[in-house]
């Protein structure tokens, strides 16, 4: 049997963290607790070298596996947005040096088979994507960091799912977190400076475009079922941001030779 | 769904499974030829494949004697038994008098209490596949019956089978006891469609089938059913039609019709004749009466009813008859359904799309014969866990069901749940932890909800009844767990408290209510109802106490399953005589309280002729609820203990007597419950709360009310079952040929279960020549056990022309061959063969054998001169795999494979000495959904001084009237029959078949059907050799050089050509080839042959 305990005890202590199960498909209040109740906690893991031992460190476990040269690993801007500087992104915050004993333990728990489990996963999730399920991937993800919130792996791969489907606030939750926990991680980091130079863009962005975008999603919706209209319109309040965000095919590209 | 194959034909294949012994069979070969030592000693090595009937168990077998019949069952069983002898007297009398008929004999009746134990019936050998519900047969007028958990179907079963033996003693006046003479057969579909009559009406789901069949056009014209009856593709409906039929003529032609047709009909007559002189009308013109007359019976539903597609998108359509997808549940996400899909030739666990119906996995991929004999294609035997990684299914291993997790993170196996007394499994449902799971568990004669904690492994059963229930169903709280429960013939659905241990009734109508689903705010029940006679959606509200229609349907509703997030339905449904997966958006609560009353104002007559739903009395049934439509309606829920105290301790001892270890949920309660004395009881039934849940309790005395009053089971006539051999039949010939007087005869003995056979041969042959010489061969087989033992004893004599009168140098033919005698040669063949076969499982056994063969040529005329003798004492053992799945025309798909090892031991001199060896490798592999690529290697050595030798060349594997067959290694195409011979042969064969036509009907000259035709590609590469020859592999013989048997060099001949397989009465096959070497071909050869592709 799997040893998921002690990570489930850690987990269950959350409130936040059980209404993840109810995949609420608007708000950002239920993930954005799990983040702020977990930062601090997360960030201190990333003074610790794991690389060579967590399951984040091997190429498999993660959505952009797959993907070959490090600079394309991350979702690529859309045009006209410039990267930030991956200096200019704080990505770490203080811990005491309890809280990070703690968590040292509790990382030192994991063992291969835990470590397995979170690959196979992510497996899952990427065979889910090679199928189009994204409802079907995200559900899984949320699920399994449920169970094991210290998978960094499973929080971007979360944050790209997120991502694609629209919920960009999630998607950046997700991959601030990931990057804490294992900031060695490139491609976490460039994953997480692309959205939020995205989601800079969006306070730039007209109000009117609100109208063409709510149009344009109902004439989408009409046309196609796609994950990204359907939660526009399901998740009631569009954004400025999901109308500058890449389109569909975009997505679809950006990821065709990542995942 | 009752199985279209309920009945199984068993007089079509009495004879062939008759002589099971292979030398009786070689032996009646060889009236036509001759058979040497070497056949009957290859025979023995080279056994054959098949796949086996396993005997698990060790039956312990009763009778009791009635008015009318003979009942067999194990005092396990014997509640069942009870309601078995009540049921069948009844049967009797009703069909007594339909028939206007007593039977002659009292027909034995063998009950099973599942249908696993059906399957290892020895009275016939044939194996019996699962959607077998029960078999008479015209013999010795057997009838064999498995109990399926459910007490109506058990009962619907045995009438239709008790009026098959008023048949078969109407039509041959008696038991056959013969296995000559044709069996007298009138037309399937008049011997079905009034054996469906005698049983009571017609279910919703052969409604659904037939209604289908006349508003899509889809009847299989009567002419057709009459004359094609074995090769209908959709045999189910052919059962429909035949009961409607039935049921017509009694109504417009009067009843005694039924019961006359038999006595009207004779072997000589034909339908139209029959026809003509019973309803003085031709069998046309009764189809297109019976077909205007459903037309008129289901057009009007499409005024006021919607099709399923209407309301909801397609998700997988069935690609024909064959095709079925079942059993669909939700993946965690919504995007996926697990399905259980077959395509007529493979059975699987799939996970389909969602969105387009299309296979993205394949759970069951290579598991068969790995981790199961067989997977269990029941109502919902796959289900997925709500933490979106497990999926459970079913399937038969041994002698029972196990239950199966597959891993979808891990693409594993994870867990094998097996469950002592549980011997079929269906209907799961996971609780919304996943860390439960319940099901419908049959064993002990009965079937109950259960549910198994699947961290702790406990099993807890919630029901104990001897009623059916099926479909739980947890809350999602997981505290409750709602089920079907049938109550005097008839489905309601209730609710397991498992904080109180209670059961209490859910929803109750006088129709069937069905697969209850909890929708996820957990106050409201979506479930199906039969009203109208149509499967259609209902939903009950928990709280309002009231229920609102969903669906008014034409076709009707099966097996509806909700997605996690309730917004969601899959429904199965029956279109163009295919099941149909849909998929539906459940209406918002607005919606459905407007739809509800949108549907009733439909058709407000209808309802109020079906009556309200629902009030029902007390005093009328033993389920007190009160459903009313209105919106103040409130219904009375009462909450209920499960057993009655009688019923508790006897099952309680049953399942001691059975060894069952499983907690007996609440019984405590329960028997507490019932510690009052009977004043109080009789006090709490007449009203009052406590009163009310009593009364609630389905016992087993409410059941056994149902029972014939007349009949006192435990005071009939009672006794242990000792074998006792009988005659299965007999059949004499006599025959005349070149101044010989030959009689034949066959004789089959058999105790009445079938564990002890005896097969006789005799041939007594006289002449001016000869006279007294007795050809016999006795084979007894016993089955009783789980490795079969056989022992064959015979004397073979064989009598052929001296063509040269140097005695069997020199070239001998049979008798009455067209050659110069010069005198006469007797080959006398004696000896004992025992085998012990041991099956592993369904697919894998080991043989050993003995032989002793002693064979003796001499000159029998005009001198009696001995010539040569020679004796031969051979152990072999072997191991056989076959896990093939078989079409018509050959393998579809699996593999087979057999190692065999064998030696000869000399005792004295003159004895022979040889080892045999042999390797034969068989794999089926389909490309497409029928063509198959099959791929065959065989090597077969027999070494030694006295080594036997084999043949090549020549077709698949028998040409009629041909010698020495069982010699043949295989086919080597374009070349003689059996043209290469020695002690060593290898062999290839690779063959590609591909269907042309399936089901086609000709019209002219009559009616008839050819199934199916395939073409076929194939490649053979062969050769044989002797010891004393080398064998060069490449190149290949010229084809156009002849080679002798001389030649110091043996090489591989091959062969390239294509043919063509027809499937009409017996597979035939036609076939081209040109003999190769891959540079040059010869002309082409064209070969016919009879049996199936290798």
């Amino acid at each position: 049997m799997w040893k998921w305990g002690l990570m489930a005890g850690i987990l269950v202590s959350s409130s936040a963290c059980q209404s993840v199960a109810r995949r609420p498909s608007s708000g950002a209040a239920w993930w954005e607790e799990i983040a702020g109740s977990e930062s601090t906690a997360h960030d201190s893991l990333a003074s610790r070298d794991y690389t060579s031992t967590g399951t984040d460190s091997g190429a498999t476990d993660s959505l952009l596996r797959s993907t070959p040269p490090q600079p394309a690993l991350a979702l690529s801007p859309p045009e006209g947005v410039s990267p930030a500087h991956p200096d200019s992104i704080p990505l770490l915050a203080p811990v005491s040096p309890e809280e990070l004993r703690a968590l040292q333990e509790d990382y030192d728990e994991r063992t291969q088979q835990e470590r397995e489990r979170v690959k196979r996963v992510n497996e899952y999730v990427y065979w889910c994507i090679e199928h189009g399920m994204w409802d079907e991937a995200q559900i899984h993800l949320e699920q399994a960091v449920q169970i094991d919130s210290l998978s960094a792996s499973l929080h971007n791969n979360l944050g790209i799912i997120n991502e694609r489907l629209g919920k960009r606030s999630q998607a950046e939750s997700s991959y601030r977190l990931a990057s804490r926990l294992n900031p060695d991680k490139k491609e976490y980091r460039t994953n997480l400076r692309r959205l939020r130079s995205l989601l800079e863009q969006r306070d730039a962005l007209d109000d009117s475009v609100v109208v063409t975008r709510t149009q344009s999603a109902l004439k989408a919706r009409s046309e196609d079922e796609s994950p990204t209209a359907r939660d526009s319109l399901t998740g009631g309040k569009a954004t400025p941001m999901q109308e500058k965000s890449p389109g569909k095919s975009q997505i679809q590209n950006d990821n065709a030779g990542k995942v | 769904m009752q199985d279209p194959a309920r009945c199984y034909r068993i007089a079509d294949r009495l004879r062939s499974g008759m002589l099971q012994g292979g030398l009786a069979a070689l032996l009646s070969f060889a009236m036509v030829g001759g058979v040497n030592a070497q056949d009957i000693l290859s025979s023995q090595l080279r056994g054959g494949f098949g796949m086996n009937k396993v005997r698990y168990k060790d039956f312990d077998w009763q009778f009791v004697e009635s008015e009318h019949l003979l009942l067999y069952f194990e005092p396990e069983f014997e509640d069942l038994a009870e309601h078995a002898v009540a049921d069948l007297e009844e049967a009797y009398d009703h069909i007594s008098a339909i028939m206007r008929h007593e039977l002659s004999t009292k027909p034995p009746i063998v009950i099973f209490k599942s249908h696993y134990e059906f399957q290892q019936t020895n009275i016939i050998q044939a194996f019996l596949p699962p959607g077998v519900a029960g078999f008479a047969e015209p013999l010795r007028y057997r009838m064999v019956i498995p109990f399926n958990g459910d007490l109506e179907d058990f009962r619907s079963v045995l009438w239709h089978e008790l009026m098959h033996i008023f048949q078969y003693d109407v039509v041959n006046r008696g038991p056959v006891r013969r296995i000559s003479n044709p069996i007298a057969n009138p037309p399937t579909w008049i011997v079905e469609g009034m054996a469906e009559y005698a049983t009571e009406g017609m279910n919703t789901i052969d409604e659904m089938v037939l209604r289908d069949a006349v508003l899509t056009d889809q009847l299989i014209p009567l002419e057709v059913m009459n004359s094609s009856w074995n090769y209908l593709p959709n045999l189910f409906l052919a059962y429909k039609q035949s009961h409607s039929l039935m049921g017509y003529i009694a109504a417009n032609f009067g009843p005694e019709k039924v019961g006359r047709i038999l006595r009207v009909w004779d072997q000589q007559t034909d339908t139209d004749k029959l026809l003509k002189r019973l309803i003085d009308m031709d069998m046309k013109t009764l189809d297109e009466r019976w077909q205007a007359h459903m037309r008129k019976q289901y057009w009007p539903l499409l005024k006021d009813r919607d099709y399923v597609s209407e309301l909801a998108t397609r998700v997988v359509q069935a690609e024909d008859v064959h095709s079925l997808y079942a059993s669909p549940d939700w993946s965690l996400g919504g995007d996926m359904l697990s399905v259980l899909s077959t395509d007529g030739v493979e059975q699987h666990v799939d996970i389909i799309r969602l969105s387009n119906g299309k296979l993205v996995q394949r759970v069951t991929e290579g598991m068969r014969t790995s981790e199961f004999d067989e997977l269990t294609f029941n109502d919902g035997t796959v289900a997925w866990a709500p933490d979106g990684h497990t999926i459970a299914f079913v399937a038969k291993r041994g002698p029972a069901d196990v239950m199966l997790s597959w891993d979808l993170y891990d693409e594993e196996l994870t867990d094998v749940f097996e469950f002592e007394g549980i011997e079929i499994i269906e209907n799961l449902d996971w609780g919304p932890d996943s860390r439960r799971i319940a099901f419908i568990g049959t064993g002990y004669g009965q079937s109950d909800v259960y549910v198994r904690d699947i961290n702790t492994g406990a099993l807890t059963q919630i029901t104990g009844s001897p009623q059916r229930e099926d479909h739980p169903s947890f809350s999602p709280d997981g505290r409750t767990i709602a089920f079907s429960v049938k109550n005097r013939g008839q489905f309601d659905i209730r609710g397991y408290d498992f904080e109180t241990g209670k059961t209490r009734t859910l929803v109750a109508s006088p129709r069937d209510d069905l697969w209850p689903e909890w929708l996820p705010e957990g106050n409201k029940l979506l479930f199906v109802s039969t009203r109208n006679g149509i499967n259609d959606l209902f939903l009950w509200h928990l709280e309002q106490q009231r229920e609102y229609r969903l669906t008014r349907t034409v076709s009707g509703i099966m097996g509806p399953s909700l997605s996690p997030d309730g917004k969601q339905l899959v429904l199965s449904t029956y279109y163009h005589s295919r099941r149909e997966l849909y998929r539906m958006d459940m209406p918002s609560w607005p919606e459905i309280q407007r739809q509800s009353k949108e549907l009733a104002s439909r058709v407000q007559s209808d309802e109020k002729a079906e009556g309200p739903p629902i009030a029902r009395e007390a005093d009328d049934d033993a389920t007190v609820v009160m459903i009313t439509t209105g919106d103040t309606g409130a219904a009375a829920m009462e909450a209920t203990t499960r057993l009655g105290l009688d019923e508790a301790v006897a099952m309680l001892d049953r399942k001691a007597r059975g060894n069952q270890a499983v907690k007996l949920a609440g019984v405590t309660e329960s028997a507490e419950s019932f510690s009052l004395g009977d004043d109080s009881l009789s006090a709490n039934l007449v009203g009052g709360e406590q009163g009310s849940e009593l009364s609630t309790l389905p016992s087993l005395a409410d059941e056994i009310d149902g029972l014939d009053a007349s009949i006192s089971f435990d005071t009939l006539p009672r006794r242990r079952y000792t074998p006792k051999l009988e005659f299965d039949g007999i059949s004499l010939q006599m025959g005349y040929y070149s101044g010989f007087l030959s009689g034949v005869a066959q004789l089959s003995m058999s105790d009445l279960l079938g564990n002890h056979s005896v097969n006789m041969f005799t041939d007594y042959v006289g002449s001016q020549e000869i006279n007294n010489d007795l050809t016999f061969a006795v084979d007894y087989t016993y089955y009783g056990g789980r490795p079969t033992y056989s022992v064959t004893v015979f004397n073979w004599n064989q009598y052929f022309n001296d063509t040269s009168g140097t005695g069997p140098v020199g070239g001998y033919y049979p008798v009455g061959a067209n050659q110069l005698t010069r005198g006469l040669i007797r080959s006398r063949q004696s000896g004992v063969l025992a085998d012990a076969t041991y099956p592993l499982d369904v697919y894998r056994r080991i043989e050993l054998s003995y032989s002793f063969v002693d064979e003796a040529i001499e000159i029998a005329w005009p001198v009696n001169q001995p010539q040569e003798s020679s004796s031969t004492h051979l152990f072999k053992t072997a191991y056989v795999h076959d896990s093939l799945n078989n079409g018509l025309l050959g393998p579809t798909s699996g593999r087979r494979y057999y190692l065999s090892v064998g030696r000869t031991v000399v005792l004295t001199d003159g004895d022979r000495s040889f080892a045999h060896l042999e390797a034969d490798y068989r794999h089926y592999s389909r490309l497409g959904r029928w063509s198959v690529l099959g791929l065959r290697a065989v090597g077969v050595g027999s070494l030694g001084p006295d080594g036997l030798h084999y043949n090549l060349g020549g077709p698949a594997w028998f040409l009629p009237f041909f010698p020495g067959y069982n010699l043949n290694v295989g086919p080597l195409r374009g070349f003689p029959y059996s043209e290469f011979s020695g002690s060593r042969v290898v062999l290839f064969n690779s063959e590609v078949r591909v269907p042309f036509i399936r089901n086609i009907t000709f019209a002219w000259p009559g009616v008839f059907s050819i199934p199916a035709i395939d073409g076929s590609f194939f490649a053979d590469l062969g050769g044989a050799w002797n010891g004393n020859q080398s064998l060069d592999l490449w190149p290949l013989q010229d084809p156009n050089v002849r080679t002798s048997p001389l030649d110091i060099t043996a090489r591989l001949h091959g062969s390239v050509g294509f043919g063509l397989l027809v499937y009409f009465l017996a597979p035939m096959n036609f076939e081209f080839a040109r003999r190769t070497d891959f540079k040059e071909f010869s002309d082409w050869r064209m070969h016919f042959s009879f049996g199936k592709a290798f």
